[in-house]
């Protein structure tokens, strides 16, 4: 982890663990005015049945996220998350011998740190900071809040690996329509893998979500979303020797059902996502589409089954003669075409823990690629964790 | 009085302020809430409650048009003890309503309008012990006592947002009071045969009203709140309410009442259903209605 932020964390800490003193006065030590403090950890076992990266094979922590929340003053709210992960670059296939390189360890980051404004006219909502971009349903997701253990492969491969986290500006207004219609527009320093970091430019987008009340136990959202910046230069391409340059447009839709049960607290609940995504980079497009399609039913007070599918697409130039048996690869995502279907079995037996079983099938449409992955994921979290929204 | 009907979660008072002036708009966390602030305001407020008396307080689904609601409010009040900490705090973060924001006048917590707050721990809290409330249990408003306190708060709350109306407020809970005060007299003059039979309870909400009409709780079948029980608990359970004579298991509707029938059937006993809220059974139409109901399948249940 970067000094800087080891310091931060250290600092936060510190002032965390001060015992209440009555003589605030004289300290200036005042722990009422702590923040929320919580850590969720992602503990993963899995194995693949081909892949040889060690991502997929073996036991890891998958991620570990210390988050701060308090009132900063009668005008701002602000959220701060620290992120340990695996070093993403861990493997490597190696060019020579086609064997895998691991390098093991761990990086942080400041995954999320940012002020809500509390008190702008007219209802606005305003976001400074870093956070994820509000783009389609599962890239605002918090690791530990991902229906699957991973994203989908439509998400991975259209807007980035490792998540669109950005710094800028968001500005947001509830719709004076007679349903809920939320519509936030920002401008960050795009600076995630899908953009070129060196680029001047800004990177905006919009995210417009409707919600409808079907009755008290249902609902349908209903969203679509949309976002332009500078292309990286290898943005899914297939020929590593090309470069890109020109800007990215991405555009989004998705729809929702949920269904929760009054009937019982922890009652059957049902939740059903379609999400689609139609990248259009000025270069080297193969025209792209990529979707997924999710459900998830609690059937019994502890206990949810998931179910998803999902494509990357793309028109592919026909395969060289010497590339039909496919590729050797090191990681499940190098394909350049894939279907993946999912499904996971989840016990929770609180809000503050579950463990996940889920296995998943991937089909490479180009060699002979395909892989199952099975995974084992805990997930706890301690502290004061701030409720997650609807 | 007039007594107000409370329909799913949602009430409403007429639009009709003194002098043209526009009402007070109240939001409330929970019917029972919600009945007391359209008694006490009246007219001079528009009172919408987020949470329907048939949810379960603890888990009701946050969705975004409750946060709509909560952005129209100049007062909000919740029952606090962190009973609403887990949709309460997103929600208010989605209203971006700095009129309802903590610590301003638009923000009123009904637990400090109680002189005693039950089982509050006196040791160390943990996640051990379930979900634990560390500042007491919540479930004070099943005291119809503590609801006299709460509607005086929140007269002097209204009072103070509308000072204009402040008289109306005032009249309003003291009538509120005069026509409670005897209702909870009788209500625990009446309790007298369920006051000789120790009760299991699913989940640890009736404490107040245990402590109110001298009943006796012999345990929960949730030991831990909001954990399942394990099978050891429930056999230790069963056991001891044999030994006792326990008769009864009360549980609210949305407890989960296979899990309960099946503890009752073990222990010999019946499952009693009682409104836990305003709106949570189909009887409970108001607050005074949801006491009714509780004495009446209590002494039914008794026998008498």
């Amino acid at each position: 982890m970067r000094a800087r932020q080891c310091c931060l964390l250290a600092a936060f800490c510190a002032a965390a663990a001060a015992p209440v003193l009555a003589q605030s006065t004289a300290t200036g030590i005042s722990p009422e005015f702590n923040p929320a403090i919580s850590v969720n950890t992602l503990v993963i076992g899995r194995v693949a049945e081909r892949s040889t990266d060690r991502a997929y094979n073996g036991g890891d922590l998958q991620e570990a996220e210390v988050q701060f929340t308090s009132v900063v003053d009668p005008y701002w709210n602000a959220n701060v998350v620290f992120a340990v992960h695996p070093t993403h670059d861990h493997a490597q296939d190696n060019a020579e011998g086609g064997e895998t390189e691991s390098h093991g360890g761990y990086e942080g980051d400041v995954e999320v740190a940012y002020v809500d404004g509390q008190a702008l006219p007219g209802g606005f909502g305003l976001r400074l900071g870093k956070d994820y971009l509000p783009f389609g349903k599962h890239v605002p997701l918090h690791t530990h809040q991902f229906p699957f253990v991973d994203s989908p492969v439509a998400i991975q491969a259209c807007l980035g690996n490792h998540g669109l986290t950005e710094v800028g500006v968001r500005l947001s207004h509830d719709l004076p329509l007679p349903w809920y219609s939320d519509l936030a527009a920002y401008g960050v320093d795009g600076q995630a893998e899908i953009f070129d970091g060196a680029s001047r430019d800004l990177v905006y987008g919009a995210r417009w979500t409707n919600l409808f009340d079907l009755s008290l136990e249902s609902t349908v959202e209903v969203g679509g979303s949309w976002l332009e910046g500078p292309l990286s230069a290898d943005y899914l391409l297939l020929d590593p020797d090309v470069t890109l340059a020109g800007d990215l447009a991405v555009w989004g839709a998705d729809l929702t059902y949920k269904w929760i049960s009054a009937s019982a607290s922890k009652g059957p609940a049902l939740t059903m996502t379609g999400e689609v995504i139609v990248p259009r980079p000025d270069q080297g497009a193969q025209d792209p589409i990529g979707w997924y399609a999710l459900a998830q039913y609690r059937f019994a007070r502890n206990w949810w089954l998931g179910l998803g599918a999902g494509v990357l697409d793309r028109d592919l130039p026909e395969p060289a003669e010497e590339e039909e048996s496919g590729p050797e690869h090191g990681g499940l995502f190098a394909w350049e075409e894939v279907r993946e279907y999912k499904a996971n079995l989840t016990w929770v037996p609180s809000e503050f823990s579950a463990v996940r079983l889920e296995g998943a099938r991937f089909d490479d449409q180009i060699g002979d690629n395909d892989d199952w992955l099975v995974s084992l994921q805990v997930n706890v979290t301690i502290g004061s964790h701030p409720a997650h929204l609807y | 009085m007039p007594r107000l009907t409370v329909i799913a979660g949602l009430v409403a008072g007429l639009v009709v302020g003194a002098a043209g002036a526009a009402p007070l708009k109240v939001v409330c966390t929970l019917t029972d809430l919600g009945w007391l602030a359209a008694e006490v305001g009246g007219e001079d407020t528009e009172v919408a409650v987020l949470c329907p008396g048939q949810y379960d307080p603890h888990f009701l689904p946050a969705r975004p048009s409750l946060a709509r609601e909560l952005g129209k409010a100049d007062l909000l009040c919740y029952n606090g003890l962190e009973l609403e900490i887990g949709w309460l705090p997103a929600l208010l973060e989605k209203a971006r309503n700095p009129r309802i924001r903590p610590g301003t006048a638009g923000d009123l917590d009904c637990s400090q309008a109680l002189s005693r707050v039950l089982d509050v721990p006196t040791g160390p809290v943990s996640r051990a012990q379930g979900d634990v409330h560390p500042l007491g249990n919540p479930h004070y408003l099943l005291d119809p006592r503590n609801g006299v306190l709460v509607a005086k708060l929140m007269a002097a709350r209204m009072s103070e947002l509308r000072p204009e109306a402040a008289e109306r407020f005032q009249d309003r809970a003291n009538r509120l009071a005069a026509d409670l005060t005897p209702r909870i007299a009788a209500w625990r003059e009446a309790a007298a045969p369920v006051r000789e039979r120790p009760l299991v309870q699913y989940h640890t909400q009736w404490e107040y009203l245990a402590d109110w009409l001298g009943l006796e709780l012999l345990g929960a079948v949730e030991h831990r709140p909001g954990i399942s029980p394990s099978p050891r608990h429930v056999e230790e359970l069963e056991a001891r309410g044999r030994a006792t004579g326990v008769r009864e298991l009360i549980a609210a509707p949305w407890n989960h009442l296979d899990a309960a029938r099946k503890a009752a059937d073990r222990m010999g006993a019946v499952l009693v259903e009682l409104p836990a809220a305003v709106g949570a059974l189909p009887e409970a139409v108001d607050y005074v209605a949801m006491f009714d109901l509780i004495l009446a399948r209590l002494l039914a249940a008794a026998g008498e």
